[in-house]
């Protein structure tokens, strides 16, 4: 391989594996779980000024 | 009705890493850099992953979770609930569209690499009975050159069961289905990836084996990884890399949005979509570039890989040829050869599954119906779309779906999405939706990128794709610098309004006739002019050596084609005067059926056009019906 080439993919792969990898240990890491216990629903009616979507436009 | 929600947040990056990890990023891929400039080819690749991949991939993650508080788990609903104009809804429409039409021919090629990974464990493809891989293929599909119906008693059988796989792993909803078969598929792709990667990239030619390695695999590393800067200035090669990132991240297809929209509202999507995306590059770059053109190169050597990938497909690599060139892997070739295919075949799955989704969430939510009904509703949507595919020659259906909603279309929803999310939500409103509950710090420079330059550069893409020229924009931008003479305008066949008028048809229809005319022209010569044609042909295998604008391997892939016409030209000349009447008359028939194919195929593609219009209109009627059915409880949009 030439000198090049093979430094490109080495740059290449370095910030592949390292975005991967840096994005997984945050994953793994983080306290917060993704979901709880299930809940109820069926189509909902969320309505302008219900909480959490009051300053959005629909 | 309980709502459905992810059981695990490695479950859900799986599942979204699975939906962007597609066959394109062990096919296409590679066969793209190689095609593109090599490792040029990977600067505006990660220049349009940060400017548009991971911009729309949070884009999209934002919008579903947002459109999933309010009870909407497919486009037209998330649409909607981004402005109140009632028409974006019809927009969102594409999301349900897309899904289904691309699931239609990619659940068709999910079959091929079941049978093909099934095939090879059994040994079919190694040893001296071994089948060729095409005639698999022709077995597999029913499908003859030339022929415009296609049909395999087998193949169909295939296909149903692989329908029907998705139909049941969707009954069963996210948790116990979609995320199951992620956590289990992910993992065995990324490890059979790896094992092909390193047992190929460690290929040397061996002089004791003659039928062995041509030349070592890392030739075929340094051929996609050698930097290329001029082909930086070519504009062609940045859409190619654009679009790639745009297939290859699923991006502007409504499964994102779908997956996203069964998270809760505080839960994070920018640490989760950059996971997802950042994998799928991991598999893509890393794993896909070592395997295809690497194993390629050192069993066919690069001229033949360069003839192969010259369309920037791998698919004729992948399917026709690896499973023959495994057989030099000895006892290990048919675990090799079913590796390749079950990590295809995982890849596909997972894929095809996201697009099942999207319809299964908008049946549930709009018209009440469970997991089970839902899912058979999806596979009976599907049959109408997928029959054809299967029954028709694969320049009919396959290649329109294939054309109009797995390609052009996913820019007209990613540009529409981007400018609904920017511009009609605003900007103000969209960052703080993204940013809501986020692990990861989005750099505030993404709110600029996303508000003006992916838009701007999906505009560029999209106005670039429809109206490119059959010279490529090079040969204008050239002429523009230059102050030169631009070429005569011509649509290209592989551009929408190309398409559009048939143009592709026209020109490989003028292409097999001419071949058709060489190879009689090649029987019918005399002697004497067959020597001179000989000798004209070994003169401009000798040019090529003169010309110093060729590299290395394009010289010798040029002298590859030629060396082939050259030994057609004195197979031509060795029949005999009954063989030589027979060939021809073989060839006159060929031709004949060439023409009447390409005759018919503009009419049907155009009743493909008319099923995938149709198919639109029946979903937006779902969607009015829906909305209608919203209005009439007191719902709001």
């Amino acid at each position: 391989m030439n000198t090049s080439a093979l430094i490109f993919m080495l740059v290449v792969w370095s910030v592949i594996l390292v975005m991967t990898g840096y994005c997984f240990f945050k994953l793994l890491t983080s306290a917060r779980p993704l979901s709880g216990p299930e809940e109820p629903s069926g189509p909902t009616d969320v309505q302008p000024g219900d909480p959490g979507i009051t300053d959005r436009p629909v | 009705m309980a709502k459905e929600r992810w059981a695990s947040r490695v479950g859900l990056v799986l599942a979204m890493a699975g939906n962007a990890v597609g066959l394109g990023n062990f096919l296409r891929f590679p066969a793209q850099a190689a095609k593109n400039g090599g490792g040029a080819f990977l600067i505006p690749y990660l220049v349009a992953l940060v400017v548009l991949g991971l911009p729309l991939i949070w884009v999209e993650w934002a919008m579903g979770r947002f459109g999933g508080q309010k009870g909407h788990h497919s486009t037209p609903g998330i649409f909607q609930s981004f402005s109140k104009n009632p028409l974006w809804k019809y927009f969102g429409v594409m999301g349900l569209w897309s899904c289904l039409v691309i699931a239609a021919f990619y659940l068709y090629i999910e079959t091929w690499t079941l049978a093909y990974a099934g095939y090879s464990l059994v040994g079919g493809f190694t040893g001296e009975k071994a089948t060729n891989p095409g005639e698999f293929f022709g077995s597999l599909t029913g499908e003859r050159d030339y022929h415009l119906f296609a049909f395999s008693w087998w193949g169909m059988i295939l296909f149903m069961l692989c329908i029907s796989l998705n139909v049941y792993i969707l009954s069963r909803g996210l948790a116990k289905g979609i995320e199951i078969v992620s956590k289990i598929g992910m993992p065995l792709l990324i490890i059979f990836a790896a094992i092909l990667a390193v047992r190929g990239i460690f290929i040397t030619p061996d002089p004791d084996d003659p039928q062995g390695a041509v030349q070592p695999a890392l030739d075929g590393l340094n051929f996609i990884w050698e930097p290329r800067f001029e082909s930086l200035k070519d504009p062609s090669v940045w859409l190619a890399a654009a679009g790639q990132i745009f297939f290859t991240l699923s991006i502007g297809m409504g499964s994102i949005h779908c997956y996203a929209s069964y998270l809760r509202e505080t839960d994070d999507v920018a640490l989760t979509g950059a996971t997802a995306g950042w994998t799928n590059e991991f598999c893509e770059v890393i794993l896909g570039g070592t395997i295809l053109i690497p194993i390629a190169v050192a069993y066919l050597g690069l001229p033949e890989v360069v003839n192969r990938t010259e369309g920037g497909s791998g698919f004729s690599l992948g399917f026709m040829v690896f499973p023959t060139l495994f057989n030099k892997w000895g006892a290990f070739a048919p675990v090799a050869g079913f590796m390749w295919f079950g990590l295809l075949f995982f890849a596909a799955i997972t894929s095809s599954l996201a697009m099942g989704q999207p319809l299964m969430g908008f049946l549930q939510e709009e018209f009440g119906l469970n997991r089970d009904k839902a899912a058979l509703a999806f596979g009976l949507c599907l049959l109408p779309l997928a029959l054809p595919v299967a029954l028709m020659h694969g320049n009919t259906f396959f290649d329109e779906f294939d054309f109009w909603a797995g390609t052009f279309m996913l820019v007209v929803f990613a540009l529409g999405e981007a400018i609904l999310f920017a511009w009609v939500f605003g900007m103000d409103l969209g960052w703080k939706e993204m940013t809501n509950g986020a692990e990861l710090a989005i750099p505030r420079i993404f709110f600029f990128i996303i508000k003006y330059v992916t838009p701007v550069f999906l505009l560029v893409i999209l106005l670039g794709f429809t109206f490119l020229p059959k010279s490529g924009w090079n040969a204008y931008v050239e002429a523009f610098t230059n102050g030169t003479p631009a070429p005569a305008w011509e649509w290209s066949g592989d551009g929408m309004i190309g398409k559009l008028l048939h143009v592709d048809v026209e020109e490989t229809r003028e292409s097999k006739l001419k071949n058709f005319q060489s190879k009689l022209t090649n029987v019918a010569l005399n002697a004497t002019d067959r020597e001179k044609r000989v000798a004209d042909l070994n003169k401009r295998i000798a040019d090529l050596d003169t010309q110093s604008n060729l590299r290395d391997y394009e010289r010798d892939a040029k002298k590859l084609t030629l060396n082939a016409e050259r030994k057609g030209l004195i197979d031509a000349g060795k029949l005999t005067p009954s063989q030589r009447d027979a060939r021809t008359q073989e060839l006159i028939a060929e031709r004949r059926l060439a023409e009447e194919f390409y005759e018919r195929l503009p009419m049907w593609r155009d009743l493909d056009r008319l099923v995938m219009v149709g198919a639109y209109a029946f979903f937006s009627i779902l969607v009015f019906v829906a909305w209608r059915k919203r209005a009439s409880k007191g719902h709001s949009p």
